[in-house]
């Protein structure tokens, strides 16, 4: 289990996370939903283990604890957690003419000793590619990509990281639990790739048993897809549970000041939320 | 969906095709390295053959005892030919090392120690002690061989800390103000060596001109084997670090993430290129461009792994410092054009020339 419990963060003046906790469970993918500026970026950098990596926050301070499978996040060496969790970034910005394949074979880079890819890592690089809708896009420069093009690849390199290894590939189900922290994965992507990078995180947390946190602006996809979805609001998480819990239209518009009434989405599925 | 152990290699084409091109490079690049180095051995004031050269230093003492012409070669060899030839290696190839590796550390191809003001920083370390050592108290002589370089090195860091904080926050890196901020250490140093030529005498004044324009002429072997030990301690560091600072391309969080020490990384890399950059300047003066041009055209033709491009860029480098050198002494001759010279005619066109390509990143 992924857990933080009392975070707080502040930065400068601001308070940005007041006591938060949250649980994120192997096996399953947790929606996160906010406001723009409610700190769900943060809260993904605290669960990813960014604060305790000196230099890169040094602005903000933070208490509280956040533990993976147990262990305190601050005492896990980079290249294990490396091993444990994978982190998608909101966007990204390449200067030099990387090869789409380069970078998702970065992703290998925690598994690889003395840099030389194996047989095994260059199969997860063309597994990974595919299963991110990439494979097109095999022999192309990063520089000439388009933004949602870029993201699917980035997509692809966090794949590759959390791929399971040859040894352990058949009853992976049974494997360490390791996490995937996903910042605004469907930001850049077109209708019908949010849908299918979301059901393939989905499946994977069931396969691979990993559990996933994405952040995603869109309730209704959300909902769709998610296990559990996380309101964040007033720097707590104000609501949380199975989506046609969560999607009601006091809750929806407690966390986005915004009137919304709820459409039957057919059987099976949480009502849609749509504008009064 | 996963991958049995016994699957056929998966084809990875553009992977592949890099890998063959970077051995093919690399390869043409010793070849060149080889015939440029052999060529600047035996061309000069005093020509010789390959073969006549070979037998100097080959022939035992008392063969060239007895002959006069081997004598002489042997004499221009070992204290004046290849001692220079040697340096002018040593200069390329931690330029070009050190080039490379700011150019990854800074996420940036325009990212140069001459540009950004490492090697001016080295320059005011070296002519600090140079003109106020004395002062101090300390002999000059004795100072210089040992203490310049550490004065250089300790030039180059402190500009490149300095450098570095300016131009980055939070994991991203300005490049304007990357090299605005080269512009004004630029300046600053070179007011500073100006003040500095009002308290020099005669001979300090000397080696200060000879700071500004950068040459080879100061080549001897225990200055060899001064500089070595810094040049080569700088390379190893940044090699050991080539497969992590191509994990820095994805940006400094992204690269924590993979479980990449970033700011140790970065910490190490910064001080292993001042050691180079500055143990090199030390004794050789500002030679710039070296640093730009070697793994630009590397990349051009390998693509951007640095585990590629730094051993090809210390191959250019030394390919080109060698040529260079030899245009130096042999163009003007008897004269010598200092080599400072020859790489800014070369290296400030292409410099415009990479400017005008990343005009749109630069704000057009």
């Amino acid at each position: 289990m992924l857990m933080t419990s009392n975070l707080c963060v502040t930065h400068g003046a601001t308070s940005i996370l007041r006591g938060l906790s949250l649980t994120i469970k192997p096996g399953t993918l947790t929606a996160l939903l906010g406001r723009n500026g409610a700190g769900k970026s943060t809260l993904l950098k605290a669960l990813a283990g960014d604060f305790q990596a000196n230099g890169s926050t040094r602005a903000a301070r933070h208490s509280g604890v956040t533990t993976l499978n147990g262990e305190a996040l601050n005492t896990i060496a980079p290249r294990r957690l490396a091993l444990l969790r994978a982190v998608l970034p909101q966007s990204s910005q390449l200067a030099f003419p990387f090869s789409v394949e380069e970078i998702v074979l970065l992703g290998r880079y925690p598994h690889l000793r003395g840099g030389v890819p194996s047989r095994h890592d260059r199969g997860v690089v063309a597994d990974a590619l595919a299963l991110a809708g990439a494979n097109a896009l095999v022999g192309r420069e990063i520089t000439t990509l388009s933004g949602g093009e870029l993201a699917r690849v980035q997509f692809a390199r966090v794949l590759a990281q959390l791929w399971p290894d040859a040894g352990n590939a058949n009853d992976s189900a049974n494997a360490t639990p390791r996490y995937l922290l996903l910042d605004e994965p469907t930001a850049a992507l077109d209708l019908a790739h949010q849908h299918r990078l979301l059901t393939t995180v989905r499946d994977l947390t069931r396969e691979w048993n990993i559990g996933a946190l994405a952040i995603v602006h869109d309730p209704n996809l959300a909902a769709r897809h998610a296990d559990v979805i996380a309101l964040l609001g007033d720097g707590v998480v104000i609501a949380q549970g199975a989506p046609c819990e969560v999607m009601r239209p006091d809750l929806i518009e407690q966390c986005y000041g915004f009137s919304v009434r709820m459409l039957d989405a057919g059987r099976g599925h949480a009502p849609v939320a749509v504008p009064v | 969906m996963n991958t049995p152990a016994a699957a056929p290699v998966v084809p990875l084409p553009q992977v592949d095709r890099r890998r063959r091109m970077a051995t093919l490079t690399l390869a043409g690049l010793a070849v060149t390295l080889f015939l440029a180095t052999l060529a600047a051995i035996c061309i000069g004031a005093y020509r010789m053959t390959p073969a006549l050269a070979w037998s100097a230093l080959s022939a035992s003492g008392d063969a060239i005892a007895s002959d006069p012409a081997l004598q002489q070669a042997h004499a221009v060899l070992l204290n004046i030919r290849l001692p220079r030839v040697l340096l002018a290696l040593l200069v390329g190839a931690g330029f070009g090392a050190a080039g490379s590796a700011l150019q990854a550390l800074f996420r940036n191809p325009l990212a140069d120690p001459g540009l950004i003001g490492i090697s001016s920083g080295a320059a005011l370390g070296a002519s600090t002690l140079i003109v106020l050592g004395p002062l101090l108290g300390a002999s000059i002589g004795l100072v210089s061989l040992y203490f310049l370089p550490i004065a250089a090195f300790a030039g180059a860091l402190l500009v490149s800390a300095l450098v570095y904080r300016l131009a980055a926050a939070r994991g991203r890196l300005a490049l304007p103000l990357l090299l605005l901020a080269g512009i004004a250490i630029n300046a600053l140093v070179g007011a500073a060596i100006g003040l500095l030529t009002y308290i020099a005498d005669d001979a300090q004044l000397r080696s200060l001109t000879f700071w500004s324009l950068g040459s080879l002429g100061g080549a001897q072997w225990p200055v060899l084997g001064v500089v070595l030990p810094f040049v080569l301690l700088g390379v190893a560091l940044i090699a050991r670090h080539s497969h992590a600072l191509n994990a820095l391309q994805l940006g400094e969080t992204e690269a924590q993430h993979l479980g990449v020490a970033a700011q140790a990384v970065k910490r190490t890399v910064l001080v292993a290129s001042a050691l180079s950059v500055g143990a090199l300047v030390s004794c050789t003066g500002v030679i710039g461009f070296i640093g730009l041009v070697a793994p630009h055209c590397v990349r051009l033709a390998c693509g951007p792994d640095q585990r590629v491009v730094m051993p090809g860029a210390m191959l250019l480098g030394a390919v080109l410092t060698v040529l260079a050198d030899l245009a130096a002494r042999t163009v003007a001759a008897p004269a010598e054009v200092p080599l400072g010279i020859l790489t800014a005619l070369l290296g400030a066109p292409f410099f415009l020339m990479l400017l005008w390509r990343s005009r749109s990143q630069l704000g057009l």
